[in-house]
C-alpha cells in the first residue's frame, strides 16, 4: 500500500468564537492533483495558509498534518514554516505580488535556497528552466519585464526548487491570460509529484485535478473523482455549484446608434497596435471586445471615453464628431473597489451621480435613491452606511453597477469587470450588466474570456494583431 | 520569500469616523492621546496656570531646590521654574504644531498643484523641490536664520523652509495617484465639477498620509525648536522656552540639576507623545489582516 504524500486530519480554524474551517481532512496520493473548489470567502485561502503556517497568531488552529518526515500539529506554525520549500512548495495567486519588484527573478528563485541557509544550485535552476520552458537569459531581468504567465512559471520553479513532494497553489492562473493558463497548469503538475490546487474555477479544476473537494462555509460538502465530471454523476452540492454559475441570456438591442467608429487606429508609444477598427454601438446592446493583452483594448476604451484622441479615424457620438458630454460615458473598472471613495458610505458613493448636473435631486432624496438602486442590484441586505472596504469584490462590482444605473449614461465601458469574481458573483454581476443594458445603455464589454463574451454579448469583436489577416471578425450576432 | 511589498500611500486609507474610539483601543494610541491632550492644555492655558510671573526675577530666592512655594525650584535669578515651564510650553509645543501645520499646508498645495497642472508646472515645482531637498535641512535653517537674524518668529520660518520640500514631494506622489484614480475618473465622467473632484477624491488621500507623517515629525520639530533656542538662535531672553531654559542653566548642572531635568523631561514627554500618536495613526491607517 502506498502512503499519501500529504495527509491532513481534523483541520479547524477559528477566530475567537467564529469557526472559519471545520474538520477538514484529506489525503494526497503520489502522482495526483487535488482540486479544492469553493466560492470566495469559503475558507480556501485560510486552509492553505493553515498548512503553510502563515495564519496570524489570533487564529486558533487545530488538526494534524502528515508529510514524508512525519506528523506535525498544525498549530505549530514555526515547525510548519521550517518545512516550507523542502516538503511543501507554495505558488501564490499573483506572480507579480510574489516577486520583489527591485530584485531580479533569478534572485527570487535563489531565495528558495537562501531561505534555508543553503547555497543556490545553478545546475538545478538550469534544469528547472529546461523542464518548465523558461528562458535562462530572462532570469536576470526584473519581474516587470516578464509576462504574467512566464513569471508564474518562474514562481513554480522557486516553489519546486528544493524538490518538495507537494506543491500548494492558490488560484495559480487567475492572474494570467486564458491562453497561458493551460501551460501554467501543465508546469505545475510537472513540477512536483503531488499538487493541491485551490480555485473557484470549476472547469479548470475538473480538467487538472484527479480528486475534487468542494468547500462550503468552512466544511467539505462534496468529494468526487475526476471521472464523475465526465460521467455526469456529480454529488448534489457539486452539481449545484456548477449550475449556479450559469450566465444570463443576452437580450435584444435597440436601434438608436449611440456611437459609430470608423477606421479607428489605436496607437501607443508611437506604435500602431492593431488594424483599423470600425463598429457601431446601439442603445441597449452589449458589445464584446475580445483579444489578447497588448492589442490595445485599454487604449480603445480610453479613446471611446474621450480621454485619448484617436490617432486616425473618426468617432461619431449621436452622429456628430464631438467629445463626450458630462454623464454620457461611464467606465466600470476591473477593480471596482478602487473606483469608490474608500472613506464614503455606500449610499453616498452610489448617490454621487444625483448630486450634480441635470440629474441632481435634493439631498434628502439622495440616500433614498441610493438605497433603491442598491436594492435593484440585489444588495438590499447590505447596510447603506457600510464602507467599501467591507465589501467582497463581487458586491463591489454590483455597487458600481447601482451607481451606473443612477448616472444613466448612454455608453458604459466595462474593462474586464468580472475577471476577479467567482462563478456565482460573476453571474450576478452579469445579470446587473444586462439590467443596465435593458435600461438603455450601450455597453462595451472588454475581456479575454471569449466563452464569457459569447454568452452575454449581442455581438463580439475579436481584435487581431497587425498582419494577422482580417482587421476584425464579428461573430455571435444575436440581434 | 512571498512577502508583499506595497507603497505606503496606497495603504494609507484612513476612515475619519470613530478615530478617537479606535485610538483609545490601540495599545500606544490611548497613552499618546492622553499625553497630547495634557500637553495641549498646558500649552494653551500655561500662562494662567503659572503660580508666579514667569519672567520676574526674585534674587532673594535664587537657586532654591524643589519644595513648597516653588515646586520645581527656582533658577539663578530666582524665577519660578514651574511657571517658566508652563509659560514656555506654548513656545515649544505651539511652535512645533505651527511649523507642522504650515509645512503640511504648503506641501499639500504644492503637491496637488503639481499633480493637477502636470507638464511644465509639475516639472518646475518638483525640480525646485529637488534643489531644496538636496540641501541638508540644518543648513537651510541656519541660512534662513542668518538672513533674518535670530528670534522666535524667524526660527519658525527657518524650520518651515527646511522641511516643506519633503512634504511637497510626498503630497505630489499621493495627489498624482489620486487625480488619476478610478474614483476621480468616475466622478469626472458623471460630471462632478473639478473643484469638487479635488475636494472629495484628491484632498483626503493626500491629507491623511501627510497628517500621519506630520504627527510623527512633530517630535522632531519640538526637538529642533529647543535645539535652536539652546544655541541662542530661537527664543530670546527673558522669554521661557524649554530648550532655552536648558541652555541658560547648563552651567549649573552640578549645583542645581533640577533646572535641567524638568525641561529635558518635558521635551522627552512631548517627543514621546507625538511618536506614540503618530505610530497609532499609522497603524490605524494600515488595516491588519488585509492581504
Amino acid at each position: 500500500m502506498t502512503l499519501p504524500l500529504l495527509s491532513v486530519t481534523g483541520l479547524s480554524v477559528a477566530y475567537g468564537s467564529t469557526e472559519v474551517l471545520r474538520d477538514i481532512s484529506f489525503d494526497l496520493m503520489p502522482g495526483q492533483a487535488l482540486g479544492i473548489l469553493g466560492l470566495s470567502g469559503c475558507g480556501k485561502t485560510t486552509l492553505l495558509r493553515a498548512l503553510l503556517g502563515m495564519l496570524p497568531p489570533s487564529a486558533k488552529v487545530r488538526g494534524q498534518m502528515r508529510t514524508g518526515s512525519g506528523a506535525i500539529a498544525l498549530s505549530n506554525r514555526a515547525a510548519l514554516r521550517a518545512r516550507l520549500g523542502r516538503e511543501i512548495g507554495f505558488v501564490a495567486q499573483n506572480p507579480f505580488d510574489a516577486c520583489a519588484p527591485l530584485r531580479t527573478v533569478r534572485a527570487h528563485v535563489e531565495e528558495a535556497w537562501r531561505a534555508h541557509g543553503l547555497r543556490p544550485d545553478a545546475a538545478r535552476i538550469a534544469a528547472l528552466c529546461a523542464q518548465l520552458g523558461l528562458d535562462p537569459a530572462m532570469l536576470d531581468h526584473y519581474p516587470h519585464e516578464w509576462s504574467g504567465g512566464m513569471l508564474q512559471r518562474a514562481n513554480i520553479a522557486a516553489a519546486v526548487a528544493l524538490a518538495p513532494p507537494v506543491v500548494l497553489a492558490d488560484e495559480p492562473t487567475s492572474a494570467v491570460d486564458a491562453d497561458t493558463a493551460a501551460a501554467v497548469m501543465d508546469c505545475l503538475r510537472a513540477g512536483a509529484p503531488g499538487t493541491v490546487i485551490v480555485s473557484h474555477d470549476l472547469p479548470l479544476v475538473a480538467r487538472y485535478a484527479d480528486q475534487v473537494l468542494l468547500i462550503e462555509e468552512g466544511r467539505i460538502t462534496a468529494r468526487a473523482p475526476r471521472t464523475a465530471f465526465a460521467a455526469g454523476r456529480l454529488p448534489a452540492p457539486l452539481q449545484d455549484f456548477r449550475e449556479s454559475g450559469t450566465l444570463p441570456p443576452a437580450r435584444p438591442s435597440g436601434t438608436d446608434v449611440v456611437l459609430q467608429a470608423t477606421d479607428l487606429v489605436l496607437v501607443r508609444g508611437g506604435r500602431q497596435l492593431a488594424p483599423p477598427l470600425s463598429f457601431s454601438l446601439r442603445a441597449g446592446e452589449i458589445f464584446g471586445v475580445a483579444g489578447r493583452s497588448g492589442l490595445g483594448k485599454s487604449t480603445l476604451l480610453a479613446v471611446l471615453a474621450g480621454h485619448l484622441p484617436a490617432a486616425r479615424g473618426t468617432v461619431l457620438r449621436d452622429g456628430v464628431a464631438r467629445a463626450p458630454r458630462n454623464g454620457e460615458v461611464l467606465t466600470l473598472f476591473q477593480d471596482a473597489l478602487s473606483s469608490m471613495n474608500p472613506r464614503w458610505p455606500l449610499s453616498r458613493i452610489v448617490a454621487e451621480p444625483v448630486t450634480t448636473g441635470p440629474l441632481r435631486v435634493p439631498p434628502v432624496s439622495q440616500t433614498a435613491a441610493a438605497c433603491m438602486a442598491l436594492a435593484e442590484f440585489g444588495l438590499s441586505h447590505i447596510r447603506p452606511d457600510a464602507r467599501p472596504g467591507t465589501l467582497s469584490t463581487g458586491q463591489g462590482q454590483r455597487v458600481t453597477l447601482a451607481r451606473a444605473s443612477l448616472a444613466a449614461p448612454r455608453l458604459v465601458l466595462a474593462d474586464e469587470p468580472t475577471s476577479a469574481l467567482d462563478p456565482q458573483q460573476k453571474a450576478r454581476a452579469l445579470a446587473g450588466l444586462s439590467h443596465l443594458a435593458r435600461k438603455g445603455a450601450a455597453i462595451v464589454f472588454v475581456s479575454h474570456d471569449t466563452t464569457l463574451l459569447d454568452a452575454v454579448c449581442n455581438r463580439v469583436m475579436q481584435m487581431q494583431p497587425l498582419g494577422c489577416g482580417r482587421s476584425k471578425q464579428e461573430r455571435g450576432l444575436i440581434a | 520569500m512571498l512577502m508583499r511589498t506595497r507603497l505606503p500611500e496606497r495603504t494609507l486609507i484612513l476612515p475619519p469616523d470613530g478615530l478617537v474610539r479606535k485610538m483609545m483601543r490601540h495599545p500606544s494610541g490611548g497613552w499618546g492621546l492622553a499625553l497630547v491632550v495634557a500637553l495641549a492644555v498646558v500649552a494653551l492655558f500655561g500662562p494662567w496656570l503659572a503660580p508666579h510671573p514667569p519672567n520676574l526675577p526674585d534674587y532673594a530666592n535664587a537657586l532654591r531646590g524643589p519644595g513648597p512655594g516653588h515646586w520645581l525650584g527656582t533658577d539663578a535669578t530666582g524665577r519660578d521654574q514651574l511657571s517658566r515651564l508652563l509659560d514656555g510650553a506654548r513656545r515649544s509645543l505651539g511652535g512645533a504644531v505651527l511649523v507642522g501645520v504650515a509645512i503640511t499646508l504648503i506641501g499639500m498645495i504644492m503637491g496637488i498643484l503639481a499633480a493637477l497642472a502636470g507638464r511644465w508646472v509639475d516639472a518646475a515645482l518638483m525640480r525646485f523641490v529637488d534643489v531644496v531637498m538636496a540641501l541638508p535641512g540644518l543648513i537651510v535653517a541656519f541660512a534662513v536664520i542668518g538672513l533674518l537674524g535670530p528670534g522666535y518668529g524667524n526660527l519658525l520660518i527657518a524650520l518651515i523652509a527646511a522641511d516643506w520640500a519633503y512634504k511637497a514631494r510626498i503630497a505630489r506622489a499621493c495627489a498624482f495617484e489620486a487625480v488619476r484614480s478610478p474614483a476621480a475618473t468616475v466622478a469626472r465622467q458623471i460630471g462632478v465639477p473639478e473643484w469638487r473632484v479635488v475636494l472629495h477624491h484628491v484632498l483626503p488621500p493626500v491629507f491623511w498620509p501627510l497628517l500621519v507623517l506630520g504627527t510623527l515629525g512633530l517630535g522632531g520639530q519640538i526637538a529642533a525648536i529647543s535645539a535652536f533656542s539652546f544655541l541662542g538662535l530661537g527664543v530670546q531672553v527673558p522669554h521661557a522656552e524649554w530648550g532655552a531654559m536648558l541652555a541658560e542653566s547648563r552651567f549649573m548642572f552640578t549645583i542645581a540639576p533640577w533646572l535641567l531635568i524638568a525641561p529635558a523631561a518635558c521635551i522627552f514627554l512631548s517627543v514621546l507623545a507625538s511618536n506614540l500618536l503618530g505610530e497609532a495613526l499609522r497603524d490605524l491607517a494600515t488595516p491588519e489582516g488585509r492581504s
